[in-house]
């Protein structure tokens, strides 16, 4: 599991995915001040900004499974910090 | 007083300022750009077709759909991940011989192949001779825009071409392909930095951002070095496209519109000692 990182906003962080096949989930909790947006983003061809709202103290998951061995930015889209992490 | 006409006859200024500037530049190996360059076109082709239909198949599976029938053959000695190798290495090997040697014109040449529409016309041309599909180019154009055409500066001025290339993913799975991966959980921090840099501009590295680099290297090294680049993509459309003499060159689809303007021997002889029809770029008109 990668450590635990907060993202002040605007601030990103670079994680690595298992290899095909695997399961790569990408973890968030947004701090207790106030509401905030994470995005995450596949470092491959064509892939779009995914971006997902969270309220205060909001815990929330995701897979980044397929981005399968692909690097995955994570991103505080928002005003308020997010802790994020992935169970690999 | 000179016409438009005559104006378009003109060789643009990037073109003749950064060929002046690899006939100066001695501390570079344009024999070996130019060696290494026909191989690159090789490579990129081979393992273009294996990516693209890589891609395909992904694309069908995640639709639910079967896998097409009839593999694509595959060349005992040259794998899809042996292709991909050789592909890094000479690219490696062509933008090394010019790593923090080139010149605003060199550099002015680069832009020109990526922002100037003649110049990403070529680009464009080659690209999809070497295998790329038109959306992939479309995208690179787009992210090369976003960083003012100076992906090869940006990651020069942060020592990053040794991090792209050492990181760049060329395992079993096609479609991922040129683009950053590690193996195990943790990202090396130089590589973190350099993707962070470009994901704040929001563009994904890869090694397809060097793709106008390797392509402007390439032309000057034909120009300026004993050895001519003969892969039939260089000659069909990149080179051609900026070379073509003053004449007009047509086809169907480009009627009437005059391709380049470079007035040198090795070039006049590419062009008119061979049957552009048949070469399926353009004819002289």
């Amino acid at each position: 599991m990668s450590g635990h990182t907060t993202l002040k906003a605007g601030a990103t962080v670079v994680y690595s995915t298992r290899p095909v096949g695997l399961e790569t989930n990408l973890f968030a909790q947004c701090s207790d001040k106030g509401d905030s947006v994470v995005g995450w983003h596949y470092e491959l061809c064509c892939h779009d900004l995914n971006k997902k709202s969270l309220q205060a103290g909001q815990p929330w998951q995701t897979s980044i499974s397929s981005a399968a061995g692909a690097l995955v930015t994570v991103s505080n889209q928002g005003f308020n910090d997010i802790t994020v992490w992935t169970d690999y | 007083m000179t016409t438009e006409h005559e104006e378009l006859n003109d060789e643009h200024p990037a073109i003749t300022a950064a060929i002046q500037w690899a006939g100066s530049d001695h501390s570079v190996d344009w024999d070996q750009v130019a060696r290494v360059g026909d191989s690159f076109a090789e490579s990129l082709s081979i393992l273009n077709s294996h990516r693209r239909r890589a891609m395909r198949v992904a694309l069908l599976e995640a639709n639910g759909r079967e896998k097409p029938k009839g593999d694509t053959p595959q060349d005992e000695d040259l794998t899809p991940e042996k292709a991909a190798g050789m592909a890094i290495t000479e690219l490696g090997q062509i933008l090394g011989a010019v790593e923090g040697r080139l010149s605003p014109a060199a550099l002015g040449f680069i832009r020109y192949l990526s922002e100037h529409p003649e110049g990403a016309g070529a680009m464009r041309a080659w690209s999809r001779h070497v295998g790329f599909s038109n959306s992939e180019i479309t995208w690179l154009f787009e992210e090369l825009e976003k960083v003012d055409h100076e992906f090869f500066r940006l990651l020069e001025s942060a020592n990053g071409l040794d991090t792209l290339l050492e990181h760049t993913y060329c395992g079993s799975d096609m479609t991922k392909f040129g683009f950053m991966s590690v193996e195990g959980s943790e990202v090396p921090p130089a590589l973190a930095q350099m993707v962070v840099r470009f994901a704040a501009k929001g563009v994904t590295p890869s090694i397809f951002h060097l793709i106008p680099v390797a392509g402007a290297m390439v032309y000057l090294a034909d120009e300026v070095s004993e050895h001519e680049v003969s892969h039939p993509a260089f000659e069909n459309t990149l080179f051609a496209m900026i070379s073509a003499r003053g004449d007009c060159y047509s086809t169907r689809t480009c009627s009437g519109k005059i391709l380049g303007r470079r007035i040198t021997t090795k070039t006049c002889k590419r062009i008119r000692g061979k049957s552009l029809r048949s070469a399926g770029v353009c004819i002289k008109v």
